[in-house]
């Protein structure tokens, strides 16, 4: 089985208006796909009908698949979000240290000793590219980190869960060149390790990071996706 | 999910009603034996001294006011308490409605309640009122104190709560055993409480008028009683029943009183329990010649 | 490379299931709902025996307008106008002031000033309310009295003034939670597009923290509702008025009327015996009361679910000149609105102290009391600890529950309809708590005067701001944090543990306090099922026939009818005494609220 999200005629609906879609794509074990799209597409909503995080109102329809199990619309749950994590373009800081934050979903989902816990925050740091700069640091709060910092942490929180899927959603949209460059160089890591969904609408870092790329190229008029985009 | 979450809330309601009816179960386990007076505000802190003074010999007293004078006789005849204070006579009513109850009144003292003018209306000419005068000051037929001799000034009347007292020595006076009629449509009426407040805006309302305790406008220099029918409110003349405004202040009890009850009642009619009326702006038993 | 991923231990709780799967947090939610639910069932059905037990004529309760039980007439119209008139004209004077000060003391001033301030607002609060009435006696009649040139100055508006005193620091309290729980970044965003303060707060600020300020109206607006003692003093209690033209709706402010819970609080439910046709008038009364509560909220919620729905569009009115003066006069104004409510605390200070200075001699906090009114308050003070101390450990789960339940509710009919009832329970009048509370735990339950159940009466007192506030707080919680905490594999349950619950509390705090301070100067309902004035013993030693002495009764008590001096100087000693004693309680809240709130989450 290669596939870890698979996704077939897609659509995002309010009432009996299609708003987004029909979309049909698959992530591939450890690839990186990229979906790409003129801002008002639908990107970001897409990533929410994916793991059930949709706005209230709107309904996705179409078949999802996550590993080998079948996600009927409205039965994703928290043991969904689990494996496949979505990061979100604002990176939120959880009250508590860089440590707290880094655990914030592990701690949730893991029933383990806090040895356990702690050593796999740290793993998921390094992964996602952070470790150095806070190793020594890990108890002051978060909220002192800078937003590239910020959106790694996000990250490392992600990939403290071992997801199988990460979703990632314009994670350098707000960031200058050095922290996108940094935040990329973690991206590009993952490569080979993780099944990853990119949403960018910058096409020169989609080709840099990604295998194969979505295009949505309807936009969407008028929908109030454009707010949760 | 949906039907899980309502489970437990209901476990959880069903065990805050079990455990309030093992409150309820335990509810004789006893009481702690003080002597329990309730009742009038105005026969209070009378009797929370004479408590005070009997602690000392050992006698455990709670003084509460509930309901007043009306609270504290429902509930001798519910006995729930063990003495009533009151600033009434037991009416008929009251008699009526608990058979059961075998009232002893004990009067322990007096309170002569005057009709309450501004001095600078008494000092105009107003110094003595018949009861048909106070009847239309209170019904707001009077409108002005130069329709009896007084200043031109209008009329604000202060009238007491229902079940003051105070208020029922007033409609006695006025009305004899006739219903008191509604409180008049007149925009200068205004109910008031206890006897600090009445006093409190007597005192500040030009041309007010009010029942009140006459001890109340002792040593107060903007306030002054009137004569009613001529008569003064000296204690000869609430001895002899002359004044007609004046109401007995008693401690009921259920049945003759015994033991701690007995030895409390007893307490204040001593003199220095008597004393304590003074204390507290009311007459004692000898003033009024009792 | 075929994935380490799923050769981990599984993350999945497939197997062991998840740690801290905190499911308890839904019954606590619940129960917490329920609870609320469940006092106001118990309020109303103590109303509707009442009405069952005596034949209730409603068209005469609502359209007559004269009141006279000795002559069996039982019309409510004048008081259900003297209720609207007080209410409305309290709301009209206090929400504007409120909401400027509010607004001054969290976008204008320094955080060195503004929390003193704050602390100062909220203590204003605990201010018992027959200070307020006394100081309504003092200050305001003669003010109206001269305005409208009438006597005595006993009036509907005297009691609006007073009630829009006494419901500003509330408003404004729970306003600048509101204000301060909307993140810095979006006041920096705003600043940096070269935005005037005014403007800012304006377009930046306020959206997200309109939720907040509205629930601030509703409490203020059941605070204004349910209070009896304080309007007790001045409005004059007059019956049967009711004006029939526009002059004599003037004039009719600036003399006596009478409420709904004036006539509530006043002696009549006791005089009117437990059935027959004059108590089932009153407990008409009640219900109508409980009526106009629901009425004023849903009408006060209204139009938020749109509100929330689609982001209100911002007015642009052209390119605005004179963009500095008049952001300097807005200024201000605001920092005038906060004048007002300072004035007032320092006026009430001096008052108190001036008054109240027996509270400074340390033997008065220390020694029993001796008789009527000698000695010290120790015994008073222990018994209003205990109670106020029960309450809230009581109040605090269930308003904290009931309160997260109606923010994070998925739907918003069940939330307003679980709002509107919290609402009209703190609306509710205490006497009729007391009462409630009288049948059933004294008398029923044969508790007899028990401290436990003056702490439980004074619950619902406490419930309703908690919620209020709670529920407020979690409506403001970005969408972000909410995502990005679900997108981690959070349950709710979860969710509401680790982010609502954490997110929430200061402000859930902020409603205790005001809750607390609240039912610390209740009076009503402490008389029937609590305590004596004098002879119980300082610690109560079990629940049945276990009376407690409390400041506010005492206060109560010594107040009416005494002639002997020394009780005006003890009544202002035990008023003095408890404003210090919440203000000690407030102050320790606040600086713990104040630790944790630096620590603000941000996105």
């Amino acid at each position: 089985m290669d596939n870890v999200i698979t996704v077939r005629e897609l659509r995002v609906r309010s009432r009996d208006k299609t708003l987004v879609g029909p979309v049909s794509f698959d992530v591939g074990q450890g690839s990186t796909t990229g979906l790409c799209g003129p801002s008002g597409a639908g990107k970001s909503t897409i990533l929410r009908a994916l793991v059930e995080l949709l706005p209230n109102g709107l309904t996705r329809d179409g078949e999802l698949q996550v590993l080998d199990r079948t996600i009927a619309p409205g039965k994703g749950d928290a043991d969904l979000r689990a494996k496949i994590v979505l990061v979100p373009q604002v990176p939120v800081v959880f009250g508590g240290s860089i440590l707290d934050n880094a655990l914030f979903g592990l701690r949730h989902v893991l029933r383990a000793s806090q040895g356990v816990l702690k050593e796999r925050a740290e793993k998921a740091l390094e992964e996602a590219g952070l470790w150095k700069e806070v190793a020594d640091r890990l108890d002051s709060p978060a909220q002192n980190l800078s937003a590239g910092q910020r959106q790694r942490l996000c990250l490392a929180r992600a990939l403290a869960l071992e997801p199988a899927g990460l979703l990632l959603d314009e994670p350098t949209s707000a960031l200058d060149e050095r922290s996108r460059d940094k935040v990329e160089q973690s991206i590009a890591a993952l490569h080979g390790r993780r099944a990853v969904l990119l949403v960018s609408h910058d096409p020169s870092q989609v080709e840099r990071l990604c295998d194969t790329t979505v295009n949505l190229d309807q936009p969407v008029a008028a929908s109030p996706a454009a707010a949760v985009g | 999910m949906f039907n899980k979450k309502f489970r437990s809330a209901y476990l959880v309601t069903s065990v805050l009603t079990v455990l309030s009816l093992a409150g309820c179960a335990d509810s004789d386990a006893g009481s702690n034996g003080a002597l329990q007076v309730s009742g009038s505000t105005t026969v209070a802190p009378v009797a929370a001294d004479a408590a005070q003074a009997l602690k000392a010999d050992g006698l455990d007293i709670t003084v509460a006011t509930q309901g007043g004078s009306a609270g504290g006789i429902s509930q001798l005849a519910a006995g729930q308490i063990n003495i009533a204070m009151s600033s009434k006579p037991l009416a008929k009513e009251d008699k009526a409605a608990n058979p059961d109850t075998d009232f002893l009144s004990t009067q322990i003292g007096a309170d002569a309640v005057g009709v309450i003018v501004t001095k600078k209306v008494a000092d105009a000419g107003v110094k003595n009122l018949t009861a048909d005068q106070v009847r239309d000051l209170f019904e707001g037929k009077i409108k002005n104190w130069s329709e009896l001799g007084g200043p031109d000034l209008e009329v604000f009347v202060y009238d007491k709560e229902p079940g003051r007292g105070t208020r029922e020595v007033l409609d006695k006076y006025i009305y004899g055993d006739e219903k008191a009629p509604p409180p008049p449509k007149s925009g200068n009426f205004a109910i008031v409480g206890g006897n600090l407040e009445t006093r409190n805006k007597l005192e500040s309302t030009p041309g007010a008028v009010a029942p009140l305790s006459t001890s109340f406008i002792e040593g107060r220099d903007k306030l002054a009683a009137v004569t009613l029918d001529g008569i003064e409110a000296s204690p000869e003349n609430i001895a002899s029943g002359k004044y007609p405004m004046s109401r007995p202040l008693y401690l009921l009890t259920d049945g003759k009183p015994k033991g701690s009850a007995k030895k409390f009642i007893d307490y204040v009619l001593t003199d220095k329990g008597q004393k304590l009326m003074t204390k507290h702006g009311y007459l004692t038993l000898k003033e009024i010649g009792k | 490379m075929t994935t380490e991923t799923l050769t981990r231990p599984p993350v999945a709780p497939d197997t062991g299931g998840r740690p801290r799967p905190s499911k308890w947090i839904w019954t606590w939610l619940y129960a917490g709902a329920f609870a609320v639910a469940a006092l106001l069932l118990v309020v109303v059905g103590y109303l509707g025996a009442g009405i069952a037990g005596g034949h209730v004529d409603w068209m005469e309760l609502l359209t007559e307008s004269a009141w006279s039980p000795t002559n069996s007439v039982f019309g409510g119209l004048a008081m259900i106008y003297g209720t609207a008139v007080v209410c409305a004209l309290a709301l009209v004077i206090a929400v504007p002031v409120s909401w400027g000060a509010a607004v001054a003391l969290s976008e204008y001033l320094p955080p060195r000033l503004a929390r003193p301030l704050r602390m100062c607002v909220e203590l204003l609060a605990a201010v018992p309310s027959i200070v307020y009435g006394l100081i309504g006696i003092m200050v305001l009649r003669p003010v109206i009295s001269k305005i409208a040139d009438v006597p005595g100055g006993d009036s509907l508006a005297a009691a609006g003034i007073v009630l829009a005193v006494m419901i500003t620091p509330t408003i404004v309290a729970v306003s600048v939670d509101a204000l301060t729980a909307v993140p810095d970044r979006v006041r920096e965003a705003a600043y940096s597009l070269g935005l005037t303060r005014r403007e800012v707060v304006r377009s930046a600020v306020l959206p997200p923290a309109r939720s907040g300020m509205r629930a601030a109206v509703l409490l203020g607006l059941a605070r204004a509702l349910g209070e009896a003692i304080a309007v007790f003093l001045v409005v004059g209690r007059a019956d049967g008025r009711l004006p029939t033209s526009f002059g004599e709706f003037l004039d009719s402010l600036s003399h006596p009327g009478q409420t709904l819970t004036t006539k509530l609080a006043g002696p009549e439910p006791v005089l009117a015996g437990t059935s027959g046709p004059y108590f089932a008038a009153i407990c008409g009364l009640g219900l109508v009361l409980l009526a106009l509560v629901a009425a004023a909220t849903v009408w006060g919620t209204r139009g938020r679910d749109r509100g929330a729905a689609s982001e209100r569009p911002l007015k642009f009115r052209g390119t605005a000149r004179l963009r500095q003066q008049r952001d300097r006069l807005v200024m201000t104004l605001r920092l005038g609105a906060l004048l007002l409510p300072s004035l007032l605390l320092v006026g009430m200070l001096a008052l108190l102290v001036t008054r109240g200075s027996s509270a400074f001699d340390p033997s008065f906090w220390f020694t029993s009391a001796t008789g009527a009114a000698g000695g010290g308050v120790r015994d008073q003070i222990v018994g209003t600890v205990l109670l106020i101390a029960t309450t809230g450990i009581l109040a605090l789960p269930l308003g904290f529950g009931a309160g997260i339940l109606i923010g994070i509710h998925a739907s918003e009919r069940t939330a307003r309809v679980l709002q509107t009832v919290t609402v009209i329970l703190g609306g509710a009048p205490t006497i009729l708590l007391g009462l409630a509370g009288f049948v059933i735990l004294s008398t029923t339950m044969g508790w007899g005067r028990s401290w436990l159940a003056g702490a439980i009466v004074l619950v619902p007192v406490v419930v309703p701001v908690i919620a209020l506030t709670t529920s407020a707080r979690v409506r403001s919680i970005p969408a972000e944090l909410t995502e990005s905490a679900m997108s981690l594999g959070l349950t709710r349950a979860q969710y509401v543990r680790s982010v609502v619950v954490p997110y929430t509390w200061p402000a859930t705090i902020t409603g205790l306090l005001l809750g607390l301070a609240r039912a610390a100067g209740e009076t009503a309902p402490l008389l029937f099922t609590a305590t004596v004035f004098f002879g119980a013993p300082m610690v109560p030693s079990g629940i049945v026939e276990s009376p407690v002495q409390a400041l506010p009764t005492h206060i109560f008590t010594l107040s009416q009818d005494s002639g002997d001096p020394q009780a005006v100087t003890q009544a202002w000693g035990s008023a003095m005494v408890l404003v210090l004693i919440t203000a000690v309680l407030l102050s320790a809240a606040v600086a713990l609220r104040n630790r944790f709130e630096g620590e603000r989450w941000t996105t």
